[in-house]
């Protein structure tokens, strides 16, 4: 059986790529996350809520309705609060990390770190407008 | 046993290799229960944040799925390798799982059949010297090692994936493989698994001492005495 060996050290390569990626296609994983918050920050900063929110976790998407006391494509280009953070963040929102594990993510730009979760075929945001706190879960502006 | 010239019937095979048949089913059909029972518990995790459950396919490519299989292969394998290493030397009266007292070591040569005292039917590393004596004479061993360290390098990169998946969906930072190591986590569902093969070597090891499953070559025989040690049935 000459071709069993190779075959068998493709299978376990294959394995472990994908033990280590979580999951199947690294590269293009990391770029569909990276891809997502692109399109959110450049939704947020085109005044385009409807994009925006269409790219937020419902749950997340939601909470900010609750939060703001309007619709999502309004709160989240227009709030005074979550809005203008959004907009403050979006004015630098280049991808300087990229990190994927399993059906997980995060993004971390130069104003933003950024959680995403698969669902399906598609990333969506779960979390955006966070800061970092030692020791505890960030502290996000948009979550669920 | 096939008589010479006998072509073997599939049903003698069957019955020939029925042990390693027995695990092997029961193995593949714990692998595949372990699919969609752990497809099932992600899905819940999915489901509660509002996200689409994953199929059983890229559940079963998928770190959590993995960790859970390799942290349980890698104790298993520890065990045996263990039990293997640790019978050489060490001896419990009365036991069918250790040698006779007096036999405790590597024992000798001639014991072993190797080298000189090799039979017509020995395998051929046993009648080599040097180093492919060595080898063939650890080959259990070693072999068992390397599964166990192969399955603990798997959980661990698993882990640190699966760890990672936890702590971004609690919207904490990512670990990579070598903080991991140091993590609590991996530790714990590392020595929690140890803790139980031991217990499980030591109840196999002393409670055969005092208690029988008639016809099991892991048991003595029924009849044997207490006192008796390294006897099988």
């Amino acid at each position: 059986m000459p071709s069993s060996a190779p075959r068998t050290v493709a299978a376990l390569a294959a394995l472990a790529g994908a033990l280590t990626a979580g999951c199947a296609g690294p590269d293009a994983t990391e770029a569909d996350a990276e891809a997502a918050v692109t399109a959110f920050y450049a939704a947020v900063e085109a005044g385009d809520g409807q994009a925006a929110c269409d790219l937020l976790l419902p749950d997340a998407a939601e909470s900010l309705e609750q939060d703001a006391e309007a619709p999502c494509a309004t709160a989240v280009v227009d709030d005074p609060n979550v809005g203008q953070e959004l907009a403050h963040r979006a004015a630098d929102a280049a991808v300087t990390e990229v990190h994927v594990a399993g059906t997980q993510a995060q993004v971390v730009t130069a104003s933003d770190t950024v959680f995403l979760a698969r669902s399906g075929e598609r990333w969506i945001i779960t979390a955006a407008a966070c800061t970092e706190r030692p020791e505890r879960p960030y502290d996000c502006e948009v979550e669920a | 046993m096939t008589r010479a010239g006998t072509p073997r019937r599939p049903v003698g095979l069957l019955k020939e290799n029925s042990l390693s048949l027995f695990f092997a089913l029961i193995f593949l059909a714990s692998l595949v229960a372990q699919a969609f029972v752990g497809t099932a518990f992600f899905n819940r995790e999915q489901l509660s944040g509002g996200l689409e459950p994953v199929g059983v396919g890229d559940y079963v490519l998928s770190s959590a799925y993995w960790v859970d299989i390799t942290e349980n292969w890698q104790s298993e394998f520890l065990q045996f390798l263990l039990f293997v290493t640790a019978t050489v030397w060490f001896v419990q009266k009365g036991s069918p799982e250790s040698k006779a007292i007096e036999k405790a070591g590597r024992e000798s040569d001639k014991d072993q059949k190797v080298g000189q005292y090799a039979e017509e039917s020995s395998p051929p590393w046993a009648r080599a010297r040097g180093w492919r004596l060595s080898v063939y004479s650890n080959s259990l061993a070693l072999v068992m090692g390397a599964i166990f360290l192969g399955s603990w390098l798997a959980q661990s990169l698993g882990g640190a994936v699966a760890y990672s998946e936890e702590q971004l969906r609690n919207l904490q930072d990512p670990v990579t493989w070598t903080e991991y190591l140091l993590l609590p986590d991996f530790w714990s569902r590392t020595i929690q698994n140890w803790q139980s093969e031991f217990l499980a070597v030591l109840a196999m090891v002393v409670l055969s001492i005092y208690l029988r499953e008639r016809g099991s070559p892991e048991s003595k025989p029924v009849g044997t005495a207490h006192q008796s040690t390294g006897v099988q049935g």
